[in-house]
């Protein structure tokens, strides 16, 4: 009986199929910042009535936010380098110049052909790249469908590769909408004063609006015939309607800003607005066509900024206009299969959208596809199916052959609308040229998508690459901040130098340039116009080397001139916090919730300057809001738990507890905490009983090691860490035979080949070790290594003066020289490959000239409250002294 | 299912909300525009007729 329950259970947990039909509606670049204020004004009906019958989010995007690369990871499930669409264009197979990206550089399987392979029925409208159109099993129209290739309608013929099936292209054409056609009715909701201002209707962002709107309502017409005179069980249809009208106007968006135009901001300042109502509108019609079987995911690639966010200029460099795209899009998902509660939820990403249908679908979901279904807001527990890969999934995918070709006409008039809204440069003639800046650029998208995907080390040679074929300086700052990633500080310093090099040489041709023509010449403006990003490169690898007060002047001096980043507010504030300044620190972290309001890391980092500043209160609130954005931080539940203890709400921080260790088993201090609240304030003896346990027995204890080459200050850290307040674990406080100050020794470390058992004993304390026996610890505990490190020649003075012997810098031995290098590569290789070491590189040297400094640093890695002052009175004059000699 | 064109007024210049209902819309809308258009034909033959009286 037991083990039919349990194998009842099992099936409930299997994957099963949830939606009968799924519809995604693709809004490119929808935004919650301008959609909340409408919804607040009830000017998006439709899209509330979505929400508040199932669920709502932020949808994240990757990087770089460029859509065809978006969207076909949302239809794949995978980044561009594996999927294959690397940018806006591509070579002419014949070597002609450029044209826009098409479905035939896609490499993988998107969803609608993994439907084809079931015998789903699909139906895809305009995605972006679909043309030339795949033989799916069911229709498809291509993105090239609603682009006007002539001036007058008649005229305008349908190109081969855009209706799939060949015999519904007559069918289909009619529903196309010429920009002819669109009338003054029409535009007057998005530019009122055309009515009165005759010039105005000339202007060419009312031609871009008209455009737009017959590019829009096309595919909404071809959409909605399809879906009420076809059978399908998944339709795709995508707008870039909206992305294309912030483009054209985001600019003269409310409020006004300081160097807008007053008369183009009343002309042009509805432009968002109307588009996304016209949006609105069209979603009211759709959902009237479907019934209550369909499951609706609507969502955006990436956002738009629509406030102070707004860049002042577009970067002339190419994909320039993606600098307006924010890193959050929308996602809206109801149904069957999804919760009907009107939740937010959190955690979607773009690349979770191929998943989430098939999980949806109760179909498996490649191994290889590198998101995730969005599951926690399905309405059924259910545990998804996995197969190795799609690709290896026999079967007609209607996926094209090599040999498919597309209408170059219609492909050059769309070429023309990307140079007319800027992500692409107009030809020139010299387009052998363009086409392999074309490839460079391409590779730098795709090194980028590796980043995002945390593939650095794939990214590196990418970048080293295009970075030394063209010394572009935009590759060079990605190269670098992609080492410093991965703390190769030397490459990172390396890079820096050669930066430097190519400003300078830059900004020589630029000053030619300015010379010889007209120096307001806006395309003289230098591509690399990041401020100070050399600066911000630096401040970052100071900081990463534990030298926070070189740092951060940098860094202030960043912001000064880039307000608006992020990532400068959020590392000038974890200096403050390191250094417990916690006002300044808490100013810099609003600075960055004015940025990002939802930004999870500022939100935890004020509520920890709050908390240590016993405003436990409003620290709770942050800490809430950080997990609102995201609840997978161990950390930030853990310092929930803290400001719910303090004021005495127990039983909930013991909840907050127990969540940090469920994401974080070896999370030692959690542990005591919930030891202490179950025995002191809960009465719990058994839930005590069972942190005691850990505790004592687990095996993720955690131990704090100190290491280093002989005469790299090892003991004196032991010293400051005993002061400090950190239990040690020494054979005794005596000084040693050969030194005036203590060794710092536990002898049985150095029998850790045969004999562990003291290291329960060592649980949460500090010990010394010497760097050789580092690789003997056994992988069952977590370590926090403090390994110190010196110039290597200046310590090898160091020992021969403490062994009475002469010592210069020409009279050093070179074996042992290169034998300590080698133990360091060593050690260094090691702590690399285990996830259970953490590893804090204290320069002596920095010790000795930045001693407070240094404390605050190595508390703030321990996590623990260690007084900072006393630590730093240990480093006396006396080591000062030795230093100089 | 409703047919949402015979509540939407359309008129020969049309409006976002005849977009908005779609493939329905558009052919309804272009029935009223050519209807239009061919009224102001035979109205202005007629005025020519007239005229030409």
């Amino acid at each position: 009986m037991r083990r039919k329950k349990k194998k009842l259970n099992q099936r409930k947990k299997m994957a099963k199929k949830l939606a009968n039909k799924i519809l995604v509606i693709g809004w490119d670049a929808a935004e919650w910042s301008i959609i909340e204020p409408l919804l607040q004004q009830g000017k998006m009906p439709a899209l509330q009535r979505l929400m508040n019958e199932g669920v709502y989010g932020r949808l994240k995007t990757l990087d770089p936010p460029l859509s065809p690369m978006l969207w076909t990871s949302i239809a794949t499930g995978v980044r561009a380098d594996k999927h294959g669409v690397c940018g806006f264009v591509e070579p002419i197979p014949t070597g002609e110049g450029l044209r826009p990206v098409t479905s035939t550089s896609r490499k993988v399987k998107a969803i609608w052909n993994m439907f084809t392979q079931e015998n789903l029925k699909s139906n895809v409208v305009a995605w972006w790249p679909s043309n030339p159109v795949e033989e799916i099993n069911g229709v498809m129209v291509s993105n090239l469908y609603q682009v006007a290739t002539k001036a007058a309608r008649e005229d305008w013929k349908m190109p081969d590769g855009t209706i799939h099936p060949k015999e519904k292209e007559e069918e289909m054409m009619e529903f196309r909408v010429h920009p002819h056609e669109i009338t003054l009715n029409m535009v007057v909701p998005f530019v009122p004063n055309i009515v009165e201002d005759i010039e105005l209707r000339k202007d060419k962002r009312v031609a871009s609006v008209i455009k737009i709107i017959a590019n829009a309502a096309s595919v909404h017409a071809a959409s909605t015939h399809l879906m009420e005179n076809t059978e399908w069980d998944f339709m795709a249809v995508y707008h870039d309607a909206i992305d294309h009208f912030c483009h054209t106007a985001m600019r003269y968006h409310p409020p006004l800003r300081k160097h807008i135009d007053e008369k183009e901001f009343e002309n042009f300042q509805h432009v968002v607005e109307a588009g996304y109502q016209f949006h609105d509108m069209m979603l009211e019609r759709t959902l009237e066509l479907i019934d209550d079987q369909t499951t609706v995911i609507l969502l955006s690639d990436h956002g738009f900024y629509s406030d102070h966010r707004r860049p002042l200029q577009i970067p002339k460099e190419p994909s320039g206009p993606a600098a307006e795209h924010s890193p959050y899009g929308v996602i809206v998902m109801k149904g069957p299969g999804i919760k009907n509660t009107g939740e937010e939820i959190t955690g979607a990403s773009v690349i979770d959208i191929t998943p989430t249908i098939l999980a949806l679908s109760g179909l498996p979901i490649g191994s290889d596809m590198e998101g995730k279904a969005l599951t926690y807001a399905f309405s059924e527990d259910i545990q998804p199916e996995f197969i190795p890969s799609w690709e290896e999934r026999e079967g007609f995918s209607g996926m094209h052959d090599k040999n498919a070709v597309e209408d170059p006409w219609a492909a050059q008039e769309a070429l023309q609308q990307l140079v007319e809204l800027g992500y692409i440069e107009a030809m020139d003639d010299n387009k052998l040229e363009q086409v392999a800046k074309a490839k460079l650029e391409s590779d730098y998208y795709v090194a980028r998508n590796m980043i995002d995907g945390g593939r650095l080390k794939e990214a590196i040679p990418v970048l080293e690459q295009i970075f030394a074929e063209s010394s572009v300086i935009r590759y060079g700052q990605r190269l670098a901040f992609a080492y410093l990633s991965l703390k190769r500080y030397d490459k990172v310093a390396e890079i820096i130098a050669r930066l430097k090099e190519v400003e300078k040489t830059d900004l020589e041709d630029l000053k030619k340039k300015v010379q010889e023509k007209n120096p307001e010449d806006p395309f003289l403006n230098k591509e690399f116009e990041e401020p100070n990003y050399l600066d911000f490169i630096e401040g970052l690898m100071l900081l990463a080397l534990n030298k926070p007060g070189k740092a951060l002047p940098l860094l202030e001096n960043v912001q000064q001139k880039n307000p608006n980043s992020l990532d400068v507010a959020l590392n000038i504030a974890k200096i403050h916090k390191l250094r417990k300044s916690y006002s300044k620190a808490e100013k810099q972290y609003i600075k960055a919730l004015a940025i990002d309001e939802r930004n999870a890391i500022a939100h935890h980092g004020l509520g920890i300057c709050l908390l240590r500043q016993n405003k436990f209160e409003i620290a709770i609130d942050e800490f809430l809001s950080a997990l609102e954005s995201n609840f997978y931080m161990p950390s930030v539940h853990y310092h929930l738990g803290e400001a719910l203890y303090k004021v005495g709400d127990f039983s909930e921080a013991a909840e907050a507890f127990e969540v940090a260790i469920h994401l974080a088993p070896g999370m030692t201090k959690a542990h005591k905490w919930l030891f202490e609240i179950y025995t002191d304030k809960l009465n719990d003896t058994q839930k005590a009983a069972k942190h005691k346990e850990f505790l004592d027995h687990n095996i993720k204890g955690e131990i704090v090691v100190v290491t280093g080459l002989p005469k790299t200050g090892s003991s004196l850290m032991m010293e400051m860490l005993q002061v400090g307040g950190m239990p040690i674990l020494v054979d005794d406080l005596e000084p040693s035979k050969n030194a005036q100050k203590k060794s710092m020794e536990f002898a049985k470390v150095n029998l850790i080949q045969k004999d562990t058992t003291w290291m329960l004993d060592a649980r949460g304390k500090a010990v010394k070790m010497i760097v050789q026996l580092l690789n003997y610890l056994p992988p069952d505990y977590n370590y926090k290594v403090i390994q110190m490190n010196r110039d290597i020649s200046e310590l090898m003075m160091s020992q021969q003066v403490h062994l009475g012997k002469k010592a210069t810098p020409d009279t050093l031995p070179l074996k042992l020289f290169n034998n300590y290098l080698s133990q360091l590569n060593k050690l260094n290789t090691w702590i690399e490959a285990q996830p259970n070491v953490q590893v804090l590189k204290v320069e002596f040297d920095d010790l000795i000239e930045n001693p407070i400094e240094q404390s605050e640093i190595i508390a703030d890695f321990l996590g623990e409250e260690l007084d900072s002052n006393s630590m730093a009175k240990v480093i006396n004059t006396e080591l000062i002294k030795i230093k100089k000699k | 299912m409703e047919d949402k064109s015979k509540i939407v007024q359309i008129g020969p210049q049309g409006s976002l909300a005849v977009l908005a209902l779609g493939s329905v819309g558009l052919k309804k809308w272009r029935e009223v525009v050519r209807e239009a258009q061919e009224k102001e034909a035979q109205s202005k033959k007629k005025d020519g007729e007239e005229t030409s009286k």
